[in-house]
């Protein structure tokens, strides 16, 4: 208690705030950018952190962290451009939203379950940290893979209107996320001798590609058949006054998916590998069983929103849980973190609950405070941000591709991924004009090495076993369970809708 | 010729892609039998949606025949044409960016491409294009310190 009474009074100083300050509007405007990402802002921050006390430089990262998160839901609804590939599934119901003069909810809704959800997760790593850390612990090679797995069949989820082609680009971007050497064994697969392709196929390049390049194409083919501006007709219905939140039963109704994202997202955020990006979309699929309204994914949904950035950071505050207690980093940008804190002399573990208290303490609520700040930051920009609406396209155009560019290009100064972000751009114009949705894909990218990689693991760690391995871990026979569900959930729900209706 | 409808040449693509990389990895295959497992489950899989989707195609032909309806195509020149010049200035932009790096190419893309989406306000064009430059480069580049300064291949070659 004393230290965090210690704490509370090492966040309200003035270097603290203002670093605090600093890493949430800095990372809401990083996180905005496409291509580039929290990890990217973190590494390039880190080196400013060096000259800072140990809390005050920390605290700028994990509020950078967070907010990057939350940044890029803002170009993902306003443009179809996700700044982050947390924040693509977000883009599939914000875009609509958009196009419909509703902007500036989608954009409020975005922000208060994006609080709601790094709250949770706040709340969660100041109260429980030490127990979900034991959590962690719990988790092997075969967890990662069927929490990966459990991903992958939400792809049918997301297959829009046509869930045969859906699931065909799902499984295509698990081919694409085969490309490169094999983690395993080292083998190249599908390099055909190139060493750019080595590494494999960067996440950042395709979803730029198929997201950001293809909705240029997009605006070209709209702005040659007269529309000029996101939104469509006149404009004259825009919602762009007054509080930035749907009102009534549409905002209610987001209550129970925010709670269910949030604790979803904690603990998926706790598992290493898994992170906002799996959040994301495990809870948007998810949200889409329990929506009232399942009808509007894809169409404009509030509801979609919720869940996609309630859990997406949700999981931001998960993933700080095995980072500090265990010190195990179970993503990029906790990795960073993780150096970070041992620049400044942190020792990650036991240690920092009891030698470094007053410092770790300080953190968590900086990370909780960044929440709230960016909450109310996000919440008085939606009317302004919103506008982005009623520029004409044909400024929009060129600027998404030169900031797309930027992004991919910043990544590893790698012109090569530049050429993949060119070359999936032609492919997601392509794919949507043939009536193949790309979220599948993305999804399908992201989990593929994450399931393949694990699940062989496991298959060496079973020795030949697998069944009794399985079957000696309770949270593995869970999550089968939940693969099980999630499959033929769809499939029984319509037979039981069937019936009712007979 | 009778027009086929756009899913069978999605099917036949996909069954094309299919036994591509099923050739692509038989050498794999010989030297490590487990790097192929999910590759090769990934393009059977595919080759099945491939299978399905061009007998749906051959349904929807059928059924546009039987309407007199023209059965929806892939490549229609007239609705390409537009996302294809575009998609050219893109293009282009990624060769000059190589060529000449982003500094140098992305303003000359940037009015170049606004034009094109039928952009006609040149102040607006050039105030919009100086302060993303601006922000690039002092943000970016002075800041954050992302190596966008070196002027391209050719410049390379030509200090070399």
């Amino acid at each position: 208690m004393s230290e965090l009474m210690s704490a509370i009074s090492t966040v309200l100083s003035p270097s603290v705030i203002l670093a605090l300050m600093i890493g949430t509007v800095g990372g809401m405007f990083i996180g905005a950018m496409p291509g580039f990402s929290a990890v990217m802002g973190v590494s390039l921050l880190l080196p400013i952190t060096f000259s800072m006390s140990p809390a005050a430089g920390l605290v700028m990262l994990v509020a950078l962290y967070t907010s990057a998160i939350y940044g890029g839901s803002l170009t993902a609804i306003l443009c179809s451009t996700p700044g982050t590939p947390a924040s693509a599934a977000t883009a599939i119901d914000g875009y609509p939203l958009t196009q419909q003069g509703r902007g500036m909810e989608a954009v409020g809704v975005a922000t208060l379950a994006s609080v709601f959800g790094g709250l949770v997760g706040a709340v969660a790593l100041l109260t429980i940290a030490p127990q979900l850390g034991r959590l962690a612990l719990k988790f092997s090679a075969i967890e990662y893979a069927l929490v990966a797995l459990f991903g992958l069949t939400v792809i049918g989820a997301l297959a829009g209107e046509n869930m045969m082609k859906g699931l065909c680009s799902g499984v295509i971007g698990i081919l694409i996320g085969t490309i490169g050497a094999d983690s395993l064994t080292g083998f190249p697969r599908f390099t055909f001798g190139s060493i750019y392709l080595e590494d494999g196929l960067q996440t950042a390049a395709a979803m730029i590609g198929l997201f950001s390049v293809a909705q240029v194409l997009n605006i070209a083919v709209n702005i040659y058949q007269g529309q000029t501006k996101i939104i469509l007709g006149d404009g004259t219905g825009a919602k762009l006054k007054g509080i930035a939140l749907p009102k009534g039963k549409e905002l209610r109704e987001l209550w129970p998916h925010m709670i269910r994202s949030s604790i979803i997202g904690t603990i998926v955020g706790i598992m290493p590998a898994a992170g906002s990006g799996v959040s994301s979309w495990i809870n948007y699929s998810m949200g889409k069983k329990f929506a009232k309204h399942p009808e509007l994914f894809g169409k404009g949904s509030f509801e979609g929103i919720a869940c996609s950035e309630a859990g997406n950071n949700s999981a931001c505050g998960g993933a700080l849980v095995p980072l500090i207690t265990l010190g195990v980093p179970g993503s990029g940008v906790t990795a960073i973190l993780l150096g970070g804190m041992t620049i400044h002399g942190l020792v990650p573990g036991a240690e920092m609950f009891t030698t470094y208290a007053d410092t770790t303490y300080t953190i968590m609520l900086g990370y909780l405070i960044a929440n709230i700040l960016f909450g109310v930051i996000g919440l008085l920009i939606a009317k302004h941000v919103a506008k982005v609406a009623l520029v004409p396209m044909g400024y929009l155009g060129p600027i998404i591709i030169a900031i797309g560019t930027l992004g991919v290009y910043a990544i590893h100064s790698n012109f090569a991924e530049v050429v993949m972000m060119w070359a999936f751009g032609l492919v997601g114009y392509v794919m949507k004009k043939a009536g193949f949705a790309p979220s599948p894909m993305i999804l399908g990218i992201v989990l593929s090495r994450i399931a393949e990689d694990n699940l062989r693991r496991a298959i060496v760690l079973s020795r030949g076993n697998m069944l009794t391995y399985i079957l000696g871990r309770p949270i593995s026979i869970v999550f089968i369970a939940l693969c099980v569900i999630s499959l033929f959930s769809p499939i029984f729900m319509k037979w039981v809708n069937k019936k009712s209706r007979g | 010729m009778k027009k086929i409808h756009q899913d069978v040449w999605c099917g036949v693509f996909l069954l094309a892609l299919s036994a591509f990389g099923y050739f692509s990895s038989i050498d794999l295959a010989a030297k490590s039998p487990d790097s192929v497992v999910l590759p090769r489950l990934s393009l059977a899989v595919i080759a099945i949606f491939g299978i399905l989707i061009v007998v749906d195609g051959i349904r929807k032909t059928r059924l546009a025949a039987g309407k007199g309806e023209l059965p929806k195509q892939f490549f229609v020149w007239k609705e390409m044409k537009v996302p294809l010049k575009a998609f050219g200035f893109i293009t282009a932009y990624i060769a000059l960016f190589w060529c000449i790096g982003y500094m140098v190419a992305t303003p000359i893309f940037m009015l170049a491409f606004m034009y094109h989406l039928k952009m006609r306000n040149w102040k607006v064009m050039i105030l919009i294009t100086v302060i993303f430059m601006a922000i690039v480069y002092f943000f970016f580049v002075g800041f954050l310190h992302v190596r966008l300064a070196n002027l391209g291949a050719i410049s390379t070659y030509l200090l070399n």
